[in-house]
């Protein structure tokens, strides 16, 4: 146990490191000087060269790549991930307020279409070729074509304008999250509900829901105790790896429903070209999906007793 | 006593897009309360469909028209309830393939478990408690678990209270076999119907398992019915059997009048191309009644040129004998074959203490920390093979013959020892010449899945020669000159293996070992997927080929029956090793090692005079694990011959009687034996005095020790 912990905080110190170096180049690579951008935004005029090199000077930018990325990397390890350009406030500080914010929808919207996906796809398969499952098939297809933002507007419109339910924008209590956890949800909702169908037709045939069969077992139980958790197998790590779209998709509902988070900061923060900023937020992205994959890996242990115990023949 | 199954004019039709098939088309037989009836047919009979439909479990296919009867009551027509109920407490059916059938994600013990809750009250099954009841890896209330145990222990797993919170993964196939059996006994079943429930299992665990079932059935007058392929497995085991071809049933009658006076001619065929009730390396009969122009043919081989009816068959063709061998005037001019011309005195292939091992882990940490154990498979072989002979291979499964022979074709890398062909040093494939490689052709299990499905019969026998540098032409003459060879007409090139029988596809596969001539061929259990009237073909075409271009064979089964008709000489394995090696008609007639002996014993149907009533229970346990084998003799554990000496001396493979055993009483059991079991002490310490006497397994010791 301890050695498969110590394994995968290795794998994960890595795949950090590698997402850094990666993001760290490409910002240096985007056109534009950050430095100009900044004093100008700041001053509302043109700023002096004099200005703009004691900006670089400030903030280590007149040093070549490799230096700026060291420097940022060891002050990293050290929790410090560089204060804004504009505000000067810690990055770190600015990220701690807007994560929870953007977990909490991506949770809720996995579990939108969760709760969505996987009756529907159970009821697909269990009646296939019928209306039911032509239905549900089209409503997916659907639901995949959608752009988000576009769901996103509306709902609005529906919801919030006309019917008057749920609040607009913002965020906080619970009908804030509503709208934008089903905007964000319904796209994944389509993917797994595919995925749920075709993974339980494969397993409705196999022999031992036959043999669950035979002994007995209601229907209904076949379905839902013998089937669908072998069903599960396959879903559960492309769920895993759709965890990535749920922060991506986050990140234009975020600014449609205008929502503090992480897509908001990131966006706020690639036109103002505040690096630090862009930065950070790509790195804890990276570490959150990361560490969402390894839960996969350890649901995957809790589905399905074949994996990782191979060894030990009773 | 219990009910009476009555089946009565069934037909059962499957629907696809292109055609609809009457998979069973008027099957009428009587299951009489506690009697064990046999349905036996080859692949396509319709003998699984039947016995689905018993407990109404036949979609796809659909029940058209008859009826099924149990205790009275009509099943064709029972209500999900009703059937619910029947299945929960009086039909219980066990199915083929062990390792599908179980459920992977639940223990066995919950497994059982849910069997007898359902027993108890088939129409209650509360759905949230029964979701929850899955979750927990162990079962929890005290009484169950004392049930579940109570039936594991009657179907015989042993250390049932360790194993039943194991998965089934963690079980080898007989024991889930077992389990299975559990599954079925926990719902106290007046009636059993088991579809081929040995079939994917080694013979001396099918021979356990059968020989419980025989006593449930006394002990408990639980009716079986027992569907097989195998007429030696249903003929062993029941009292009635019904033979079914094509969907209905040809032959009904008791066990031993269709055994020994078939009334039917295609049960006669069927029994005479068993390969132990014929003569060693004759020619087999094969079973092609009626003759395949009558009626569509569904899934059997279509008859082909050049396969003719290769005996006195007069009564099943109706008078069109074709009598002969096949030394038809094409087969005359291939006998100067090429491969005779390449004949060498010496052997072709030798093996010399071969070993291998496989990593447990693929792990690059434990690689990289060194923890990087291997697990023998093969472990100190010495083989060789000349022109024109078979060695049959035989042993259970996972005890290294495959692994031998994916060595000797350079598939899997040899950790120590050497592997000659032609007396010249040969590694693993990319080390090998052209020639070598040309030299030594494979043969899979499996014909359907060892053909690419996206390739042609051309194509496929293409590759070889394509590899070896042949030009189209050559190639095109070749493909026609071995489908010749193996009896498939030129035009099959063009068809894909989907539209071939599992035959076919077996003689395509053999066409392409043979592609560039080899002097060797190795076969894998070429004919363990296959029916037994396709075997007695494909056995046929194997000794006619070895005939005309003098190849040399090596021949993995886990049929001795097959072996013994096949082979000159025939090499135990067992945990890796070689335990005896010999001329097949002594090593299968008088066995110097127990373990040939019980290898012997568990061929069913066999009640030959060399067999003895070893209790198969005990022979059947599973064999060691290669990860740690026993101390002294890999065997003991499961001899029964065994003294306290075996649990210490490793013994050597030494010349016995012909050919080379490892036992330290090879031989000598046989007549020990009779008076242990007379239960005569002093006979057990004769023995210890006999083996103090004798030097080499000390000298084995020593030299063990000495490493």
């Amino acid at each position: 146990m301890i050695r498969a912990l110590v394994e995968r905080l290795g794998s994960l110190t890595a795949v950090l490191f590698g997402v850094s170096l990666v993001s760290y180049g490409f910002v240096s690579l985007t056109p534009g000087d950050p430095a100009y951008t900044i004093l100008r935004a700041q001053r509302q005029s043109p700023p002096s060269d004099a200005e703009v090199a004691a900006f670089r000077a400030e903030h280590g930018l007149d040093e070549p790549f490799v230096v700026q990325y060291v420097s940022w990397l060891s002050e990293a390890l050290r929790g410090d991930l560089g204060t804004s350009y504009y505000t000067s406030e810690p990055v770190t500080t600015l990220l701690l307020e807007s994560l929870p914010n953007t977990l909490e929808l991506a949770v809720a919207a996995m579990a939108v279409s969760l709760l969505l996906a996987v009756p529907t796809g159970v009821a697909s398969a269990v009646h296939r070729d019928t209306w039911i499952d032509r239905t549900s098939q089209l409503v997916a297809l659907l639901g995949v074509s959608m752009p988000n933002f576009w769901l996103g507007y509306l709902l609005i419109l529906v919801c919030s304008l006309w019917l008057g339910l749920t609040p607009a924008a913002g965020s906080g209590t619970l009908g804030h999250l509503i709208l934008p956890a089903i905007t964000l949800g319904t796209g994944l909702a389509a993917v797994v509900t595919r995925l749920v169908r075709t993974s339980m037709l494969e397993v409705l045939e196999a022999e031992y829901v036959r043999t669950a069969r035979s002994k007995g077992v209601r229907e209904r139980l076949v379905v839902y105790k013998h089937a669908l958790r072998n069903a599960l197998v396959p879903v559960v790590t492309i769920v895993g790896l759709q965890f990535g779209f749920v922060l991506n998709g986050a990140v234009i509902v975020e600014v449609v429903f205008q929502r503090p988070g992480l897509g908001t900061l990131l966006v706020d923060a690639v036109f103002a070209r505040d690096y630090p900023i862009v930065q950070g937020v790509v790195l804890v992205t990276a570490f959150v999906f990361v560490v969402t994959n390894q839960l996969v890996d350890l649901a995957y242990v809790a589905l399905d007793p074949r994996v990782d115990r191979g060894g030990d023949r009773a | 006593m219990g009910p009476e199954l009555v089946v009565d004019d069934l037909r059962v039709r499957f629907r696809t897009r292109s055609e609809t098939v009457d998979a069973v088309d008027g099957a009428s037989f009587t299951v009489e309360p506690g009697a064990i009836v046999g349905l036996v047919g080859e692949s396509g009979s319709g003998k699984s469909v039947t016995a689905r439909s018993i407990v109404r479990l036949e979609s796809p296919g659909e029940i058209v028209d008859g009826s099924i009867k149990f205790d009275g009551r009509e099943l064709t027509s029972a209500d999900d309830r009703t059937l619910r109920r029947l299945r929960g407490r009086e039909l219980a059916m066990v199915f083929q393939d062990p390792s599908t059938t179980l459920n992977p994600v639940y223990t066995v013990g919950e497994q059982i478990a849910e069997a007898i809750r359902i027993r108890e009250n088939p129409g209650r099954q509360p759905f949230l408690a029964e979701l929850a009841a899955g979750v927990s890896s162990r079962l929890r209330t005290r009484r169950r678990r004392s049930e579940v145990l109570e039936l594991m222990e009657t179907v015989g797993i042993p250390q049932a209270d360790e194993r039943i919170d194991a998965y089934p993964h963690q079980f080898s196939g007989g024991m889930c076999q077992r389990v299975a059996l559990a599954m079925a006994l926990a719902r106290r079943p007046s009636l059993l119907i088991a579809d081929e429930p040995t079939t994917a299992l080694d013979t001396t665990t099918q021979a356990a398992i059968l020989d419980r079932l025989a006593r449930l059935n006394a002990e408990r007058g639980m009716g079986i019915l027992l569907i097989s392929h195998d007429l030696g497995v249903v003929s062993e085991l029941c009292d009635r059997v019904v033979v079914m071809y094509d969907g209905t049933v040809v032959e009904y009658g008791p066990a031993e009048s269709v055994r020994s006076d078939p009334e039917h001619p295609y049960t006669k065929a069927l029994l005479d191309c068993l390969p132990h009730r014929s003569e060693p390396r004759s020619r087999l009969p094969t079973a092609d009644w009626p003759p395949a122009d009558d009626r569509p043919s569904r899934s059997d081989e279509p008859p082909l040129q050049g396969t003719v009816l290769e005996t006195d068959r007069t009564a099943v063709d109706g008078g069109t004998t074709a009598t002969g061998e096949r030394g038809s005037p094409r087969r005359d001019a291939e006998t100067a074959a090429p491969g005779s011309d390449r004949r060498v005195d010496g052997p072709i292939v030798e093996l010399e203490d071969v070993a291998a091992s496989f990593r447990q882990s693929d792990a690059l940490v434990d690689r990289l920390l060194g923890r990087d154990e291997r697990v023998p498979a093969v472990n100190g072989v010495s083989l060789s093979l000349r022109a024109g002979e078979t060695v049959g291979l035989v042993g259970e499964s996972g005890c290294g013959k495959s692994t031998l022979v994916r060595l000797t074709a350079g598939l899997e890398e040899t950790t120590a020892g050497e592997i000659r062909l032609r007396g010249e040093r040969i590694g693993d494939a990319d080390s090998r010449t052209d020639d070598q490689l040309a030299d030594v052709g494979v043969v899979f299990q499996n014909p359907t899945t060892s053909l690419n499905p996206k390739r042609t019969v051309g194509q496929t026998i293409a590759e070889p020669l394509f590899e070896a540098g042949w030009d189209e032409s050559r190639r095109e003459d070749r493909i026609e000159e071995v489908l010749s060879l193996v009896d498939l007409p030129a035009a099959y090139a063009g068809r894909y293996p989907r539209q071939l029988s599992g035959g076919q596809c077996q003689r395509v596969a053999i066409a392409r070992a043979l592609a560039l001539e080899p002097s060797v061929v190795l076969l894998d259990e070429p004919t363990a997927a296959l029916d037994v009237s396709t075997q007695a073909r494909i056995l046929n075409l194997l000794a006619d080929l070895q005939a005309d271009l003098d190849l040399a064979y090596l021949f993995v089964s886990h049929d001795l029956a097959v072996v013994r008709h096949i082979a000159d000489r025939v090499a135990v394995m067992y945990l890796g090793q070689f335990v005896e090696v010999g001329p097949t008609n002594r090593v299968l007639s008088a066995p110097t090692h127990p373990y040939t002996q019980t290898l012997l014993d568990a061929i069913p149907g066999n009640e030959a005079e060399e067999c003895r009533q070893w209790d198969r229970e005990a022979l059947a346990g599973e064999p060691p694990s290669p990860t740690s084998p026993p101390d002294g003799c890999a065997f003991h554990p499961r001899c029964p011959v065994a003294s306290e000496d075996c649990t210490r001396v490793e013994p050597p493979l030494e010349a016995v009687d012909g050919g080379r055993t490892r036992c330290l009483y090879a031989g000598e059991w046989r007549s020990d034996d009779s008076q242990r079991s007379a239960g005569d002490a002093d006979a057990t310490e004769t023995q210890l005095i006999t083996n103090s006497e004798r030097t080499e397994p000390g000298v084995a010791r020593t030299g063990r020790d000495g490493r």
